[in-house]
């Protein structure tokens, strides 16, 4: 059998598994909220999905003593309504991943390597060298444009949660940042959005990059091989680190 | 048949304050009486619109020209005939009827307040108790059946005058009158309530505004929903093109791959 390296630790594949469970609720949720100001066909669809959630909802309630009508929502309404906490539970249950990470890699701060080794322009010339050109380059753990998802991901989702929570909290802020925030929120969740669908497919889209997607999720390591011609800088370290240990 | 566009002009010179619009719009809508006391600001009671008041008398004091002057205006929800609180609404609980009303279904709303971020004339009022949102409604369910609104037909000089829309413009503008509403801009197009003087046309000049900008009517009043808008529709191209130059880098990427291959065979 091949020798496998490690590349991710349980912490960074329990995180990724629960991100991704909770990016979806998040995306789901939202799209379910502002189903009806989408554009044809997404409002359709997204739109049924609040029916969906709305009509058991709306049995529950009745079962549970309330008619919806006494409520005062319909089924529409209602699906949205349920929509709506899911969506803030899971921002919440998000932070919460994001912190629980933080702390258990906080004792490896001082092992982040965030600049690209060899230099920013370097780091720019290999990205469009294998992209492009299908040269084997030399990255590390993470390629430039990994470096940069990673670091969007973070700033992203710290603009959403605080945007979020004016917009949950907006008693107590004045009318125009709420307004203010909810634009922003808008925006930042839709550069999400594409942003996750290039992720997606640059991570299973192409099928030489598929080692990865097992061990983000599942084994946390990858063929030797595979390593050696994808990310050799880091190889090189790992082998280096082995034979220290 | 077509549906007759409504409006309501509110003639700032002939209206003596007296309120009885204000309570019959409590009366016709069943809407709970305010806890009120003495507004220092003025006679204005209660101070501003509630979940419970969706319409108010305000007394707008101050002087012009050396003279004191003191106006009446009625404020409410104007019904814009873009209603962009409408199209704010993630539920689609506000109803834009053709009759020129703009109605919130209460069944509909869920609190959500977007409305009020989209209204420049800060009307709709959330209410924490029901976690709805409720403003004045044009009485669409009388005008529908017939009878003028509650407000119009309390008013004791006429000073409120209900009647289809076009007619009420040509009407006021023959007689002389400055109309506000007829056409307003393009974020809230024309407005229902119209807003009519002769005598307070002036009112203002001297520090260069007009006469509606000193009743609180802006000359170009916007919300917050056109960035909101924007973003979901940029969004949905940004994400349309992630998908499309996913699957182009696809097509590029296995052509690459084919030809190595075939490159590594006949080398
Ligand atoms: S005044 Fe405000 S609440 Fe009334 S229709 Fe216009 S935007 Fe909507
Ligand atoms: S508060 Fe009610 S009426 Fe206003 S936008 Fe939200 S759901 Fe619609």
């Amino acid at each position: 059998m091949a020798r496998e390296i490690r590349l991710f630790s349980e912490l960074e594949i329990w995180t990724h598994k629960h991100v991704v469970h909770f990016a979806a609720a998040l995306i789901l949720t939202g799209l379910i909220i502002s189903a009806a100001k989408l554009p044809s066909p997404l409002d359709s669809f997204f739109g049924w999905l609040a029916y969906a959630l709305g009509t058991p909802a709306s049995y529950l309630a009745k079962a549970l003593g309330y008619s919806p009508f006494e409520q005062g929502y319909s089924a529409y309404s209602l699906g949205v309504q349920v929509a709506r906490v899911i969506h803030r539970l899971a921002g919440v249950g998000m932070a919460a991943i994001g912190l629980v990470w933080l702390l258990g890699e906080l004792p490896r701060i001082r092992k982040w390597q965030i600049w690209p080794e060899g230099g920013l322009g370097e780091a720019v010339r290999n990205l469009a060298a294998y992209y492009l050109g299908r040269r084997s380059v030399r990255f590390g753990k993470y390629n430039l444009g990994q470096k940069l998802w990673i670091l969007s991901v973070f700033i992203g989702f710290a603009i959403l949660f605080a945007t979020g929570m004016v917009m949950w909290f907006r008693s107590s802020f004045s009318p125009e940042t709420v307004a203010l925030a909810h634009t922003i929120h808008v925006w930042a969740a839709w550069l999400g959005i594409a942003g996750l669908i290039v992720h997606v497919y640059l991570a299973i889209g192409i099928p030489e990059h598929r080692p990865m997607v097992r061990a983000i999720f599942r084994t946390g390591t990858a063929p030797e091989d595979f390593v050696k011609h994808h990310h050799p800088l880091y190889y090189e370290k790992a082998a280096k680190e082995a034979e220290e240990a | 048949m077509p549906v007759t566009e409504y409006g309501i002009v509110v003639n700032l010179d002939t209206c003596i304050g007296c309120r009885a619009c204000q309570v019959a719009c409590k009366v016709w809508n069943g809407l709970k009486a305010e806890e009120t006391s003495f507004n220092p600001q003025g006679y204005t009671n209660p101070p501003d619109l509630t979940p419970n008041t969706w319409m108010i008398m305000q007394f707008l004091e101050g002087v012009e020209d050396g003279e004191p002057f003191w106006l009446f205006k009625k404020h409410q929800c104007l019904h814009c005939s873009e209603a962009p609180c409408a199209k704010a609404c993630p539920v689609n609980a506000i109803e834009v009827h053709p009759e020129g009303a703009v109605v919130i279904r209460s069944d509909r709303c869920i609190g959500c307040r977007y409305c009020i971020e989209a209204c420049p004339y800060n009307v709709p009022r959330y209410d924490p108790k029901t976690n709805k949102v409720y403003k004045c409604t044009l009485c669409i369910d009388r005008i529908q059946n017939g009878l003028q609104p509650a407000c119009v037909e309390a008013c004791p000089t006429d000073a409120l005058e209900f009647g289809p829309w076009r007619e009420l413009v040509e009407k006021y503008r023959a007689a002389g009158y400055e109309v506000y509403g007829d056409h307003v801009n393009d974020y809230v197009g024309h407005t229902h309530y119209l807003y009519v003087t002769r005598k307070y046309r002036s009112l203002g000049a001297k520090q260069g505004k007009k006469w509606y900008e000193v009743l609180g009517l802006p000359a170009d009043p916007r919300g917050r929903l056109p960035g909101v808008q924007l973003g979901r529709e940029v969004g949905v191209g940004l994400a349309a093109l992630a998908a499309l130059g996913a699957v182009a880098h696809a097509v590029y990427w296995r052509a690459k791959r084919m030809e190595k291959r075939s490159g590594s065979k006949g080398g």
